[in-house]
């Protein structure tokens, strides 16, 4: 290295130099997008595991009912799955190729299904009841071979699932109560069923049996086995009034919230209270709202769960009078002189007023997470109560606002050298709400939910010397969808 | 600008606030090392608002990727590199193009040595900065930052033979432009 290198570099090794004094906020202000960009992704996974979430407990629930299908009672008797489908196959052809035989060991067969159909015998000792042995659970299965006996056709599925789905019906004297009603109100109904030729079975459209057959036990207590389908439940809901409402599933709801919001602007020094004046003054509320679809998954005790995806617009209206605002006008005038056409350019200013009229908007995406309880009112009627948090995905602003220095400045997001006032994720809103809903038909409800929400961190970025949040005010207007 | 002085271990803490997100760590850090960098990204920048641009993307760069530093070298010396790193992307190759002129007619000039004592660090800069685009980057990095040719050539994406030929005229330059001021200074 020659000398000239070990000069500049000795003196230039240490060397400092002067930064600017807004270099510091400007950095700040970029860690802080920085830091926003880097939180919408949770949020994004979050959101999709909720969606997974809820898609893996409806189908799993799904699935739960099908397999109870014998001990619900809830949806129709007749589906049976594969494993007793076949079985009642084989007992059918056994039926044609030799009718004696099967009558003779009756006792064989029902041996046959409780080995193969582990789940059935499992089934008939919850329809049994607790307090049951198994002379009455085979009493009750004889009852359906009987049947199958005196009818020539294989209901021995059927019969399984009423005895099984009589077990539950024990539970209360109340029930078995109300069940009976309902079973002689549709005992004529069954009595057709079973008049009509039944030797396919499993073909029938879901919904269209409400109550299969009935059995009993040595005791002689009634166990009658009421299977309703879901369409049914509505029907009997109407005309039985102490009926549960069974809500469990998904349902979708898709709404629009008429908002009045309400801003909080709080001045993070004393020294900036009259800034903070300043702009309340100059900023009022308007007309907002709120849009989205979410998803509830109902569970039997009322209680659900609710997501989806949130847009919401806050409006706020900003006017402001610059008093000290000239009017710049030009006035271009031709004047034609022997022929010839003069343009003449003349400037007028007019020393006055200027009003500022702007609507500045704050939108932002959520993710909705609401824990809700649902009650029965009167016939049709249920409410709601939800409460939770929506999780911010994006927050967009435009607009205008004073600044400290009483300029009229654009939010506009920030670009280059210009410094956000806002933040790109706002966080976390606390939500609750009060719903009223009404029941259109089997699929579609009404609802009216009054609801209220508040922002619960400012929205502005650290550097701002304000902070602010909403509180909105609103009333949702919308529709559930019953799948 | 409050002056801090810190050791190993103060350092170290002040750092692991920093990447707690404490902002008035992260202040500190960048008021301790500002005035250095704002000196290294002037050298590199074609003025002084480039210059600003440099460090302040530098910056951003040091708390962003902080929690790669492995404490394995000093932090200033970390923090330096990635302010390097940031100036280089805005030095284009256009800046070599025009300048790759064989050493021909280039004869290193003799410089009184008593010259060099009158000059100021600034009036060393101020010069440096003056230099032409591709001169200029190829001495910081050679002279001032310590890379071999074979580095900047692969920072540079330029031959080898062009850094040295760079380094060698960017001398010839600042020596004549030093013999220059001399002449006025008598």
């Amino acid at each position: 290295m020659n000398e000239l290198d070990e000069i500049f570099r000795s003196k230039l090794e240490n060397h400092t130099a002067e930064y600017s004094e807004q270099s510091w906020d400007k950095i700040q202000s970029r860690l802080m997008k920085q830091k926003s960009k880097s939180r919408i992704l949770p949020w994004l996974w979050m959101s999709l595991i909720a969606v997974i979430v809820v898609g893996a407990i409806y189908l799993w629930g799904n699935v739960d009912d099908n397999t109870s299908d014998f001990t619900q009672g809830t949806t129709n008797p007749m589906v049976v799955n594969a494993n007793s489908q076949n079985q009642s196959k084989i007992i059918e052809s056994a039926l044609e190729n030799n009718p004696e035989t099967v009558q003779a060991n009756e006792l064989d067969i029902f041996k046959s299904i409780d080995v193969s159909q582990e789940f059935l015998t499992t089934s008939a000792t919850n329809v049994i009841g607790k307090d049951q042995d198994s002379n009455s659970k085979v009493a009750g299965i004889q009852e359906g071979i009987n049947d199958i006996e005196s009818n020539n056709s294989i209901l021995v599925n059927s019969n399984l699932s009423s005895a099984n789905t009589s077990g539950q019906s024990d539970d209360t004297a109340v029930k078995n109560q109300e069940r009976s009603s309902v079973s002689e109100k549709m005992e004529e109904s069954n009595e057709m069923e079973n008049s009509e030729e039944n030797k396919v079975i499993n073909t029938r459209p879901l919904r269209t049996i409400g109550v299969s057959a009935y059995s009993t036990l040595n005791s002689n207590q009634n166990i009658t086995d009421i299977a309703l389908s879901k369409s049914m439940m509505d029907d009997f809901r109407q005309d039985c009034p102490s009926f549960v409402t069974d809500r469990t599933g998904v349902y979708l709801d898709f709404y629009i919230s008429h908002e009045l919001p309400f801003s909080i602007l709080k001045a993070k020094t004393e020294e900036l209270v009259p800034y903070g004046t300043l702009r309340s003054n100059s900023e009022g509320p308007t007309y907002s709202f709120s849009a989205g679809a979410r998803l509830t998954l109902m569970l039997p005790n009322g209680l659900g769960l609710k997501t989806g995806l949130n847009y919401s617009q806050v409006n706020e209206k900003f006017t402001y009078v610059d008093k000290d605002s000239d009017i710049v006008k030009e006035v271009v005038t031709t004047i034609i002189v022997d022929g010839v056409a003069t343009i003449d350019t003349n400037t007028i200013i007019i020393p006055g007023t200027r009003d500022i009229v702007s609507t500045n908007k704050y939108r932002s995406f959520d993710i909705p997470l609401l824990l809700s309880y649902e009650w029965d009112v009167r016939e049709r009627t249920y409410m709601t109560v939800n409460g939770g948090a929506y999780l911010n995905l994006l927050f967009k602003e435009s607009g205008k606002i004073l600044s400290p220095s009483g300029e009229v400045i654009d939010i506009a997001d920030s670009s280059g050298d210009k410094l956000a006032i806002f933040k790109n994720n706002i966080g976390l809103s606390l939500f609750g709400s009060v719903g009223l809903h009404y029941r259109m038909n089997s699929n579609i409800d009404f609802i009216l939910e009054p609801n209220i929400r508040v922002l619960v961190k400012s929205a502005t970025v650290d550097v701002y010397s304000l902070e602010q949040k909403w509180m909105t005010v609103g009333l949702i207007t919308g529709m559930r969808y019953n799948f | 600008m409050a002056p801090l002085i810190l050791n190993s271990l103060t350092e170290k803490d002040l750092l692991q606030q920093c990447l707690d997100g404490d902002r008035i760590a992260q202040k500190q850090v960048f008021e301790l090392y500002a005035p250095k960098m704002m000196s290294v990204c002037k050298r590199y920048g074609r003025h002084r608002l480039e210059a600003e641009e440099i460090m302040q993307d530098g910056f951003v760069k040091v708390f962003i990727n902080l929690h790669k530093f492995e404490y394995k070298g000093s932090f200033e010396g970390w923090v330096r590199r990635i302010m390097v790193n940031t100036a280089l992307k805005l030095v284009s190759k256009k800046s070599f193009r025009n300048e790759q002129i064989g050493l021909e007619g280039y004869q290193e000039r003799s410089v009184d040595p008593t010259v060099y004592s009158k000059m100021s660090a600034d009036d060393m800069l101020a010069l440096v900065e003056k230099l032409p685009t591709g001169y200029r980057t190829v001495f910081n990095l050679s002279v001032l930052d310590g890379l071999s040719h074979r580095e900047i050539s692969e920072a540079l994406s330029i031959k080898e033979s062009t850094s040295r030929s760079q380094l060698v005229k960017a001398r010839n330059m600042l020596q004549g432009m030093i013999i220059e001021l001399n002449k006025i200074a008598m």
